[in-house]
């Protein structure tokens, strides 16, 4: 089995609310744990598994850990009944290395699932302080007399992680960002037309970077690539030639349709304060 | 959705009553990041209906902090049916507690603003925490890039009014002098995270810095937005309408039976008779709380798309400058 799992290519997709939830979980854990353990959810695909969700399970660690598995089987029958189509997936846990019982938990899980992946969050950020995030696919070995009494262990092989976003998700998350350089580390969600200017800005940037490498090639600063040539052709072969003045057409009407809206909705609101005038004295 | 706001009568015996009082009300809301990103993946995944779910956190000081949330299955699947939404509520609370998250109610989420969300609020601001607040969040808008997240909160002139279920007539409105505008109020909203979860952040960014498709944003194909939003605005203006010509009604039955008892009393001077005027008709005017939920719905739909018309015609301002310079 592990020499199966060599050859497959398996991946492992997350999405940042099962990190966030590990996160916010592991900074309400309680004082004597120092690593927590939870359950993923997601789906799984032929050659990767997509984690949407994790939930915390309470444990505790006499000499095994002793995984609370009614309290894993209940959250996640909660949680199936708001999305049906996601079930178990795996397990986590955090710290910078493996927990001890992970053989036994990872047994728990392959019953309830096929493949279960184990992820390893590193929250205490020790490898060059940086926040890992490792999967793992387990494979048995061992010597397997016919009692299955003698413990075979569970072998785990790395497999590639990837965060993946929904669009709405990258921009939330593009939005946190700013949280980060804020002294209070807050930010408001953005009024309509500071999003409009910023991502203008980001444009900008963006255009501004092409143009100084394009600069730099056309002096002989630097090295041209045929390849980078070829996609700014593109590039510049999308947008779209039009006559100028169906342009000017194009834009005026749809500036008009906007205002009369804009109109529109200023008179409704009149009538409805002119109502409400109307019907209290 | 009569059915969910009906469920969601409750009032939340999980969590004890602080004692909160009204003259430090709340005055600014604090969002964690994961609650936002849980909103929008139930929001996301929910495709039918309307994606909503209950807010936990704790209130501090003059803010209110919300910390975790839970979503509610959809109770229009035909499995869900008979799904005790209290027993579910508790179950998750009691789950949650366990594992150190907050449990205290401090209102719920909703992926669009319809005014059934007043009632609802009414009981979550008469449970313990009196400060809860319905959080919308437009989820079609989220889809250019433009997160819309907003918090509200009855105004305590309309949770007195709203309290009780029975009959609000046109003279209780006016007495407490409430009109649409004072129905809810709106806090701000901050999002704030964590030093752990800003490092979390950072190694996101990392990750998925090639993979942002946030332009989005500047497409300047706004028609499908709009028309939506119109339609909805169109749906209210209806029934906006037929509660004004039902009002008019009334007045007008009012006035007659105003006129008619004139009438009677100056006929009795005359006649001394006293006709039996008393049994005149209990005409059934309908409560002015649906009058004013459509109004405030109306008026919170009309910001909504002024504001989307604003930016429209930024985008439009700016490619129209971006061409002239050819």
């Amino acid at each position: 089995m592990a020499l199966t799992l060599a050859n497959n290519n398996f991946e492992v997709n997350i999405h940042p609310v099962a990190l966030f939830n590990i996160v916010h979980a592991y900074e309400r854990r309680s004082e004597k744990f120092d690593t927590i353990l939870g359950t993923l959810l997601g789906t799984r695909a032929a050659d990767s598994i997509e984690v949407f969700d994790s939930f915390v399970v309470p444990h505790s660690t006499h000499n095994d850990a002793l995984y609370n598995v009614d309290y894993a089987s209940t959250m996640a029958s909660f949680y199936r009944k708001v999305n049906s189509t996601q079930t178990t997936v795996g397990w986590y846990s955090t710290g910078s290395d493996m927990i001890s019982g992970a053989n036994l938990i990872h047994e728990y899980y392959t019953h309830e699932t096929r493949n279960p992946v184990y992820l390893l969050v590193d929250t205490s950020l020790k490898n060059d302080s940086s926040f890992q995030i490792k999967a793992y696919m387990g494979a048995s070995f061992g010597i397997k007399d016919k009692d299955r009494l003698k413990s075979h262990g569970i072998i785990f092989t790395p497999i590639p992680v990837r965060i993946v976003t929904y669009d709405e998700e990258k921009a939330a998350t593009d939005l946190f960002q700013a949280g980060k350089f804020n002294k209070d580390f807050q930010v408001k969600p953005p009024s309509e037309l500071d999003q409009v200017q910023s991502a203008l800005d980001k444009l900008l940037l963006m255009l501004n970077y092409l143009t100084s490498y394009v600069d730099g090639i056309i002096e002989g600063k630097k090295p041209s690539d045929p390849k980078i040539g070829r996609m700014l052709m593109n590039l510049i072969n999308t947008v779209p030639r039009v006559d100028p003045k169906d342009l000017e057409n194009m834009i005026n009407t749809s500036m008009n349709d906007l205002l009369m809206i804009q109109y529109l909705s200023q008179a409704v609101k009149a009538q409805l304060v002119l109502n409400e005038k109307l019907t209290s004295t | 959705m009569a059915s969910n706001s009906a469920q969601m009568n409750y009032s939340s015996k999980v969590g004890s009553s602080s004692a909160t009082s009204t003259s430090n009300p709340v005055k600014e809301v604090f969002v964690d990041a994961m609650v936002v990103l849980k909103i929008i993946k139930h929001a996301h995944e929910e495709t039918t209906d309307n994606a909503q779910g209950v807010l936990l956190g704790l209130v501090k000081d003059a803010t209110l902090e919300v910390t975790n949330c839970f979503a509610f299955p959809n109770q229009n699947k035909p499995e869900n049916i008979d799904l005790d939404l209290d027993q579910y509520q508790k179950d998750i609370i009691r789950n949650l507690r366990r594992v150190n998250s907050d449990y205290l109610l401090v209102g719920f989420y909703d992926s669009s603003f319809n005014p059934s969300i007043a009632q609802a609020m009414v009981e979550y601001q008469l449970s313990s925490v009196e400060e809860s607040i319905a959080l919308v969040y437009d989820q079609a808008l989220a889809m250019q890039g433009y997160i819309s997240l907003k918090a509200y909160r009855l105004t305590p002139a309309a949770l007195e009014n709203l309290k009780n279920e029975d009959y609000f007539s046109p003279d209780n409105a006016r007495q407490a002098n409430l009109n649409f505008e004072t129905l809810f109020e709106e806090l701000p909203v901050i999002f704030r995270n964590s030093h752990l979860v800003n490092s979390l952040l950072c190694e996101i960014e990392e990750q998925t810095r090639l993979s942002s498709k946030s332009n989005n944003f500047l497409d300047l194909g706004t028609s499908g937005n709009l028309e939506r939003q119109l339609r909805s605005l169109i749906d209210c203006v209806d029934v906006f309408a037929n509660h004004a010509a039902r009002y008019t009604t009334y007045q007008k039955q009012l006035q007659r039976q105003q006129s008619r008892r004139n009438q009677r009393d100056s006929n009795r001077r005359n006649d001394g008779n006293d006709e039996d005027f008393d049994n005149t008709t209990k005409f059934y005017v309908k409560s002015r709380r649906e009058a004013l939920l459509n109004g405030s719905q109306i008026n919170n739909q009309c910001d909504n798309i002024t504001q989307f018309a604003a930016q429209g015609l930024a985008k439009l301002f700016m490619a129209q400058a971006v061409h002239e310079k050819q």
